[in-house]
């Protein structure tokens, strides 16, 4: 714990520090925060699965130029997860958290049988300067705390025709289980590393495309303390590797109709060391109905092979290699998306007072579904306020 | 990074080159290019969100953007 609130400091620090100079240059300048590129949003979602998990997140917003070459955006997050009680043998899917994939804790304590609620809060700082980003991320539950710092360049070439980006990120996780009557819940730390290469080019006057691969190493603790494994007639811990290198390549098409309409085309391959590998197609379509209303329309589809270790029951307590996993995300399955969302520029709709002009409103729904009997419904919506 | 990553990350950066030398779309052709509804940054925050939900529910990661680029049409 000490070490926690140390490296927290520590991060605070660092980045009062690489924000110390955009803010001495706005002081030296005379220049106040620009009055007229700051916006403020707030976003309501619901999300409820075929397990009768619900989520409801408030999710905030803030982001305006510091000086003309420093852009700060502030966002955070309260969520609270309600998991149902569990209704089959402990270590099932039915206790998996649908946002945070961690499972409840199966105590008498904590009431197996009844609903569980865990509230997480999160918190995100995002600091551009001129072509670089620095980022700072903070989550908490009860038994999980993570935080991660990013950053990131990117440079203009052939007269901004190419845009070419270099990101990276690590992450530290600290997990601390709760009280769990059928497992040995045993906390650990998780480190990730990630690194991205991203091209972004302008194909022709209509037509954008980009590419990029990601590359994440994930080390430490990455199963699920409270789930439980059927193997050899019993029910045994989860245990998966304690390292995972994950890689993925992706492509994006946007290109411009003249109907006031753009058609977005993606295409992602991924594959890691424990033999998962998938693919990913999706198709998005913008069309604007009047200058104050955007509707949206989007399906993807999902495909992916099992993990090298992954069974439906274990022969012996050895699993494979020593492995053994409940996790049905490293099966195989297939999974479908389809999204719609419209967005409206409200105070120009009502004709209400010249400052609500920029109001925007969005609402948003989703369908999601995978060959696992496993369905979800998100409802999402917004409003935003340049000021 | 593994040579097979190494080689996909030439290949994709290499087309894109290729492809910035055929030809340069002037700047006062890039007019839809700036459009919001071509913007990939739009969405940026929506995807994130989603990516978070989505993990917790497949066995990938990534495919968003990561730390993302620019839209080079500004």
């Amino acid at each position: 714990m000490q070490l926690t609130s140390l490296t927290s400091a520590l991060v605070a620090g660092l980045l009062a520090y690489a924000i110390a100079p955009a803010i001495a240059a706005a002081q030296e300048s005379g220049l106040a925060l620009q009055e007229d590129e700051r916006e403020g949003a707030y976003l309501f979602r619901f999300f409820a699965d075929s397990d009768d998990v619900h989520v409801v997140s408030h999710y905030g917003a803030w982001d305006g130029q510091v000086t003309p070459a420093a852009h700060l955006a502030v966002q955070w997050n309260h969520e609270r997860v309600t998991v149902p009680g569990v209704r089959a043998p402990v270590g099932s899917d039915e206790a998996v958290d649908a946002i945070t994939t961690a499972s409840r804790p199966i105590s008498q304590t904590n009431g197996a049988y009844a609903d569980y609620l865990k509230v997480r809060n999160e918190a995100t700082a995002k600091l551009d300067y001129r072509r670089l980003r620095i980022g700072y991320y903070l989550s908490r539950e009860t038994d999980y705390f993570a935080q991660q710092l990013d950053t990131r360049f990117d440079h203009d070439l052939f007269e901004r025709s190419l845009n070419i980006s270099f990101g990276t990120s690590y992450g530290w996780d600290d997990i601390a289980p709760l009280t769990d009557d059928d497992t040995p819940g045993q906390g650990g730390a998780r480190r990730t590393w990630h690194g991205n290469v991203t091209a972004t080019q302008i194909v022709t006057s209509t037509t954008v495309a980009r590419v990029g691969v990601e590359l994440n190493r994930v080390s430490g603790l990455q199963h699920s303390p409270y789930r439980n494994v059927y193997a050899a007639g019993t029910h045994a811990p989860e245990r998966h590797p304690d390292e995972r290198l994950r890689r993925d390549l992706f492509v994006r098409v946007s290109r411009w109709f003249g109907n006031e309409s753009s058609v977005w085309v993606d295409y992602k391959l991924y594959g890691d060391d424990w033999g998962v590998r998938s693919q990913t197609a999706a198709v998005r379509l913008a069309q604007r109905i009047t200058p104050a209303a955007t509707f949206e329309c989007r399906y993807r589809f999902y495909a992916q092979e099992s993990a090298e270790f992954f069974l439906t029951e274990y022969p012996t307590l050895d699993g494979v290699d020593g492995y053994r996993t409940g996790d049905y995300r490293l099966g195989r399955f297939d999974a479908h998306l389809f999204g719609t969302r419209l967005d409206l520029a409200l105070g120009e709709l009502i004709g209400g007072p010249e400052w609500t002009h920029p109001l925007r409103l969005g609402l948003g729904y989703e369908r999601y579904f995978n060959t696992n009997d496993f369905s979800a419904n998100v409802l999402e919506t917004g409003v935003s306020l340049p000021f | 990074m593994g040579r097979s990553a190494v080689s996909r990350l030439l290949v994709a950066v290499g087309a894109l080159l290729a492809l910035a030398g055929c030809a340069t779309v002037p700047q006062y052709q890039r007019e839809h290019l700036a459009d919001p509804l071509m913007d990939f940054e739009r969405t940026a925050a929506a995807e994130r969100r989603e990516m978070k939900w989505l993990e917790a529910r497949e066995g990938s990661t990534g495919g968003s953007g990561g730390a993302g680029g620019g839209c080079a049409c500004n």
